[in-house]
């Protein structure tokens, strides 16, 4: 080790810039108020808060703890949207309106606006700050969509398989058969899961990809968490599988609602889908034990 | 036995030619035949020669007896008498030609007179042989008769060492004994034998002496052991051993000798053996007893008293009993004497020191003797009167003073004055006739021919006059045992009294010897007599006595009438005998509750308040102090009640019963009715039943009566009504319930045509009555009783009308537990609302939380999982768990301290609230705590550092944070731990309203300016402190 000079540090603590907020567990899209409204509080201690005015109405919203993509309902212009930014929602000119889905990187720092109409995709990097786009068409509209961190590659679902495109618009297809369930990058990686009928499975490198079987049993939906040491799945059977990509172990949950869906909303916090929604189920793997927690229902009775 | 048989052998010789010259035919057996024996085989063949071929031998005359002649010539048999001098002669004729004149043959005969000498039989004549002994010479000689001598003699089956000479003696020694078979057996000259068996005993080698005499340890043995048989005998011990200090030998004798001094003592099982040189052995097992050497034990004599009996014992040990003790020296004390037993006894007379020898022989006549000195004293002079008797002025005294010890005679003297007229002997005798009387103390003394003295005082005591005593009699008891004595002093006994005038209480009487007046007396009153003592001087003392006889004290109550709960009660208890004032009380068991005993009175009052049989015993103590119990048993009986409060309605035509019934007071009751009943029926008056068949519609009032045996009565007025037949056909209408449907259809009876029907009185809250159908239906609101008449009326224009309580209780809901229980901090758990029995109805309820901080205020995040503070519920009826829908219910506690209510309201399907009273709660303590650090991220920038923490504190407030940061090795950091206070920026945010929403979540943001390299910082710990206490660190790397 290089041995340093001795030096003096004095570690001042600005009393005066000492602030304390209240934590915001992560936004989510409420559909029916074609709005984002934040979880405050913590995973298990929460409620959901107002609906976030930012002078637009959305018909489709990706979020992040820090900005959210969204479309439009009016004219189907794609905005950045920061809640605590002066204008929370910044129109992004470089995507054309009209897209039909988002999906984020597992960072947040790449998308892909999906238009199904046209089977053309708006890849976009460099988020929130400096934004990229590139435009791919492609010959059909994927079922599954995936990005990776860093906007090195995209993922996508074709009726004749699974496609990989990187920035350098060079394409080749994954030599995995299947009608695939779920598809997702890991966090920061360009290791792709894949969810299908067969199982979960790990493609290391999708430049020179190496398949792996992690699960056999029909896959229905999956989420990885963001420090790359945990996936969760929904498998056919409604049971959540908390599979540990270090020792291959899995771990069985019953979820406390029959759940239609899954989604990472940050870090190790997780949303189950379900039919009603009604509380909004979180699977926060943050602690030393996964749990399931609630956000209460909104009513307008609540406070 | 040999036999020897003559063999004559005759050779014939035949000649072949048939016609050869006949030669003269003649016996060629001599005519002397050899000798025969009588009781021998005889056997001679008689021979001839010449003539013709076939000899035909036949006797003449007579054989000798037990011979017989063949016509072969054979002469055989054996001789049955003996002849010798002249022997037996007879004639035997043999002829030829076999007797049979024949051509060719002219029988010869010749004749020839033989003798035959037959001596007696070979007898050995021995009867028996002479008894022999092992190793000692034997001589036997055996003698025979009959046959020709000389004799020779043999033996077989001798004894070893014994043989037969020839000539018939047996001689020789054996060793061995027994007895033993031997054949003898004797030959004439004529080899003829006769033999003999015989039993010849040979006795053993024995030792005869069968016992040896006792020994003394330390006195010289002597004893001589003998045997029978055998020579040149030694004698040896063959098993045991000698008594230490013997020894056996062999005299010249051959006898054994025992000899030596024994030196122990007991007893010696000795096996001696005597042995003979010829190997004869002899053994015997004989005792020696060695007792110890006879001694006396007695080292030394007790000494004696003159006068006195003594009595000495002598013992020794040792010897052989029996033991004679003697005195070989010496005198014995005058007075003493020595029994041959050792026992020295008697009374010696004469003082002085007497040595004398002591001998004790034994029956082996070893002696021991000792000399002993008996000290013979003379015992002090000792007064043994222990006490004078009193005497009496007046009464002749005489008493006899006496002394023991010393020697008689005695002399005595007064060393003091004499109560006046008395006076002392020198004998000792005090003697005289008392003139006064008083205590007097006087001394005696007491001399002996020794001069020995001895003196003692005494108190005389000379009493008074003869009087009676006794000042008066205790009062008696009838039936009650008495006994008094009267008392007298100055007599001399014996006392007599009678009872000079009046008389005893009957039924006592007065003893003559012992003045005691005893008895049971049989009749109360007073008795005055006066008896009289007189003593052995005919002294008389007279008093006048009076004895009160008491009759006996005692409850005449035992038994009480009995009472009634609820009526007064009031007995007063008799007593018999005693003197006022008496004192009343309870002593056992217990009065019946409200009852009371009057101590004084004795009046058992007031007002049972219980029925039951109740014992108890009462206790009377009189002015005397007598007492006198009674227990007592008091039945009280329940109140007579007339319990049929109500008839059922009688219609007119049919027939009608109802028995009445009561309770309480004592059966039997009897019954009776006043006031107007229904024509048609009766009561009957035992058994209280109404009955018979009612004739006129109407409604009747009377007032029926009941009455016990102890003519307690109860009475009630009641109302039948007699209808005409129509009738409402229900007698009562059914119990509702607050909240839950109720339908009744009343119908009637005796109907025709259409009903229309009718009500009076208010239905409860919720119920309606449709005049149309007789239903009565809805759901009660409210519980109670109401009274509501029902009527009816048909199409015939008869009605009937009845009333009815209809009663509506309320709901009753089991024990409702909401859970849960208890929360964590920041929890969701779930909610539930159980019913601890089924659900009585299909309930809807509402589930309502409240939450108050510990601080004061709210904290929104307390809700239910559904949303909100409200959540609703149902449970079928029979079930007792509540529903809340598909998706259950939870309860979000989030992380404000203090304190969740929950409460619960209930309604019934037709929405009637039913909510118990108080409504079922449950209260929630959320309690205080350390703040929680939940997540930490730690920034970097060329010289700043920000840490970001983020967390919840339920008191909703944080003092300070210590933040430790963690240097790079080898680097030097100065100030890596800080505290930073905190308290205003939480404070800040707390208070904002803002922060409600959060629960007690915040993020913490502390930024650091760094003078240096900053990262040379590579991590960083926080812990938060509030008030409730220290936060668990965590750590973040930069």
């Amino acid at each position: 080790m290089k041995r340093c000079a001795v030096f003096l540090l004095a570690l001042t603590a600005l009393l005066a810039q000492n602030s304390v907020e209240g934590p915001i567990t992560a936004w989510i899209w409420d559909r029916e108020a074609a709005g984002i409204r934040p979880i405050l509080g913590l995973p298990g201690a929460s409620v959901f808060g107002e609906l976030l005015d930012c002078g637009v109405r959305f018909t489709t919203v990706a979020t992040t703890r820090r900005f959210s993509l969204g479309v439009a309902a009016e004219d189907g212009q794609a905005y950045l949207i920061r809640p605590f930014a002066a204008a929370k929602a910044a129109p992004l000119a470089q995507i054309p309106p009209g897209a039909s889905r988002i999906v984020l990187s597992p960072s947040g720092d790449s998308a892909a606006f999906l238009y199904e109409d046209s089977h053309r995709i708006s890849w976009v990097s460099g988020l929130p700050e400096r934004v990229e786009v590139r435009h791919y068409n492609l010959e059909n509209t994927p079922s599954k969509l995936a990005v990776s961190d860093g906007g090195a590659f995209l993922a996508v679902s074709l009726p004749d398989g699974l496609h990989i495109l990187d920035r350098e618009s060079n394409r080749w297809k994954l030599g995995h058969e299947g009608v695939l369930a779920a598809l997702e990058f890991l966090h920061g990686s360009h290791d792709l899961l894949l969810g299908d009928e067969r199982g979960l499975w790990l493609i290391r490198n999708v430049r020179n990809p190496d398949h792996a079987m992690l699960l056999d049993t029909p896959i229905r939906a999956l989420a990885a968490a963001a420090d790359r040491s945990q996936v969760v799945a929904l498998d056919s059977e409604a049971r959540l599988l908390l599979f540990q990509l270090s020792d291959r172990t899995v771990r069985l949950m019953t979820p406390p609602v029959e759940p239609s869906g899954l989604s990472r909303l940050e870090g190790h916090l997780f949303r189950i889908h379900s039919l009603r929604d009604e509380p909004m189920w979180l699977l926060d793997l943050s602690g030393p034990e996964p749990r399931m927690a609630f956000v209460p229902a909104r009513k307008t009775d609540a406070l | 036995m040999r036999l020897r048989v003559a063999w004559l052998v005759l050779f014939y010789l035949c000649s072949q030619s048939s016609r050869a010259q006949v030669s003269p035919l003649n016996f060629i057996t001599p005519a002397t035949l050899p000798e025969a024996m009588v009781s021998s085989t005889y056997t001679v063949q008689l021979q001839a020669s010449g003539g013709q071929p076939g000899y035909v031998f036949a006797a003449e005359d007579a054989l000798p007896p037990g011979l017989s002649l063949s016509p072969a010539g054979l002469l055989s048999g054996r001789p049955l008498q003996a002849r010798e001098d002249p022997p037996f002669s007879f004639t035997v004729r043999v002829t030829d030609c076999n007797g049979v004149a024949a051509t060719a043959c002219r029988p010869q005969s010749v004749t020839r007179r033989f003798t035959l000498v037959v001596v007696p039989a070979l007898t050995i004549t021995n009867p028996s042989l002479a008894e022999g002994a092992a190793c000692q010479n034997y001589s036997q000689t055996m003698s025979a008769t009959g046959g020709r001598s000389p004799y020779r003699w043999s033996a077989s089956n001798l004894p070893p060492g014994l043989s037969m000479s020839s000539a018939g003696t047996i001689s020789g020694m054996t060793a061995q004994s027994g007895q033993f078979n031997v054949r003898i057996q004797v030959e004439d000259s004529r080899e003829r034998f006769a033999t003999r068996d015989y039993v010849l005993t040979i006795q053993p080698l024995r030792i005869t002496t069968t016992s040896l005499p006792g020994g003394v340890v330390g006195v010289a043995y002597n004893a001589t052991l003998t045997s029978t048989g055998g020579s040149r005998l030694s004698w040896s011990v063959a098993g045991g051993s000698l008594p230490p200090g013997l020894g056996l030998s062999t005299t010249a004798t051959g006898a054994g000798l025992v000899s030596g001094t024994p030196t122990t003592a007991g007893t010696f099982n000795t096996t001696y053996r005597v042995s003979d040189a010829a190997g004869c052995q002899a053994t015997a097992s004989l005792p020696i007893v060695i007792q110890q050497r006879l001694q006396i034990t007695t080292s030394s004599i007790n000494p004696a008293q003159v006068g006195a009996s003594y009595t000495q014992t002598f013992t020794a040990t040792g010897g052989t009993p029996p033991l004679a003790w003697s005195v070989t020296a010496g005198n014995l004390p005058p007075g003493l004497s020595l029994s041959t037993a050792g026992v020295l006894s008697g009374v010696p007379t004469t003082a002085g020191n007497y040595t004398f020898t002591i001998t004790v022989r034994d029956g082996r006549e070893q002696v021991d003797s000792r000399s002993f000195t008996l000290s013979v004293s003379v015992a002090s002079l000792e007064i043994t009167t222990e006490s004078l008797a009193p005497g009496a002025v007046g009464r002749p005294y005489q008493q006899n003073l006496s002394a023991t010890g010393g020697v008689t005679p005695y002399r005595w003297v007064a060393l003091t004055a004499l109560p006046p007229g008395l006076s002392f002997g020198a004998d000792g005798v005090i003697s005289g006739t008392p003139t006064q009387a008083g205590s007097f103390s006087v001394s005696f003394r007491v001399s002996d021919a020794s001069n020995q003295t001895a003196t003692r005082s005494y108190v005389l005591l000379v009493t008074g006059a003869f009087t009676i005593t006794t000042p008066a009699l205790s009062t008696g008891l009838v039936n009650a045992n008495y006994n008094q004595t009267i008392s007298t002093t100055g007599g001399r006994s014996p006392i007599t009294f009678q009872v000079l005038s009046g008389s005893l209480p009957p039924g006592l009487s007065l003893s003559p010897t012992t003045g005691a007046i005893t008895g049971v007396a049989t009749q109360a009153g007073e008795f005055t007599f006066t008896i009289r003592a007189v003593d052995a001087d005919q002294q008389m003392a007279e008093r006048t006595f009076t004895i009160t006889i008491q009759g006996q004290f005692r409850i005449t109550t035992d038994a009480l009438p009995t009472g009634e709960v609820g009526t007064t009660y009031n007995v007063t208890l008799a007593v018999t005998g005693g003197r006022s004032p008496f004192s009343w009380s309870v002593v056992e068991g217990a009065l019946p509750s409200g009852l009371g005993l009057n101590p004084t009175t004795g009046v058992l009052s007031g007002v049972p308040g219980t029925a039951g049989r109740f014992t108890f015993t009462v206790q009377v103590v009189d002015a005397g102090g007598q007492t006198a119990r009674q227990p007592l048993t008091v039945l009280i009986v329940a109140r007579l009640t007339l319990e049929t409060d109500a008839l059922p309605r009688a219609v007119a035509g049919a027939f009608y019963t109802q028995t009445f019934q009561a309770t309480g007071g004592e059966p039997p009751y009897r019954w009776s009715i006043s006031g107007e009943t229904p024509p048609g029926l009766s009561l009957d008056l035992t058994s209280g039943v109404l009955s018979g068949t009612p004739s006129r519609v109407g409604s009747y009032r009377f007032t029926v009566q009941v009455q016990d045996r102890a003519n307690r009565s109860a009475s009630r007025s009641l109302v039948l009504d007699v209808s005409s037949g129509l009738t409402i056909s229900l007698e009562n209408l059914p119990v509702a319930t607050v909240g839950l449907d109720y339908r009744v259809s009343l119908t009637a009876s005796g109907v025709t045509g259409a009903l229309t029907w009718s009500i009076s009185g208010s239905l409860p809250d919720g119920l309606t009555f449709n005049s149309a159908t007789g239903v009565i239906s809805g759901t009660p609101r409210a519980s109670g009783a109401f009274p509501i008449t029902i009527s009816v009326r048909d199409a015939s224009g008869a009605s009937d009308s009845r009333s009815f309580s209809l009663q509506v209780n309320p709901l009753v809901l089991p024990a409702i537990v909401i859970s849960p229980e208890n929360v964590e901090l920041a929890g969701q758990p779930a909610v539930s609302i159980t019913f601890r029995a089924p659900a009585p109805a299909t309930l809807t309820g509402t589930l309502t939380l409240s939450f108050t901080a510990e601080g004061g205020g709210d904290n929104p995040q307390v809700q239910f999982s559904s949303g909100g503070r409200t959540a609703t519920f149902t449970i079928p009826a029979g079930q007792t768990q509540a529903s809340f829908g598909a998706s259950g219910l939870s309860l979000q506690v989030s992380n404000v301290a203090g304190v969740i209510t929950l409460t619960t309201r209930l309604s019934t399907a037709a929405g009637v609230d039913v909510t118990p009273s108080p409504a079922p709660t449950r209260t929630l303590q959320i309690p205080r705590s350390a703040p929680v650090i939940t997540a930490i991220t730690a920034r970097r920038s060329a010289n700043a550092l920000t840490v970001e923490v983020v967390g919840y504190s339920s008191t909703r407030e944080v003092a300070t944070a210590e933040v430790q940061f963690t240097a790079a090795p080898g680097s030097n950091v100065q100030g890596t731990s800080l505290t930073v206070p905190v308290t205003t920026a939480f404070s800040t945010w707390y208070q904002d309203s803002r922060s409600r929403e959060f629960g007690s979540a915040f993020t913490l943001t502390l930024p650091f300016t760094v003078s240096g390299d900053a990262s040379a910082i590579t991590g960083v710990s926080v812990t938060l402190v509030n008030g409730a206490g220290r936060s668990t660190p965590r750590s973040a790397n930069f």
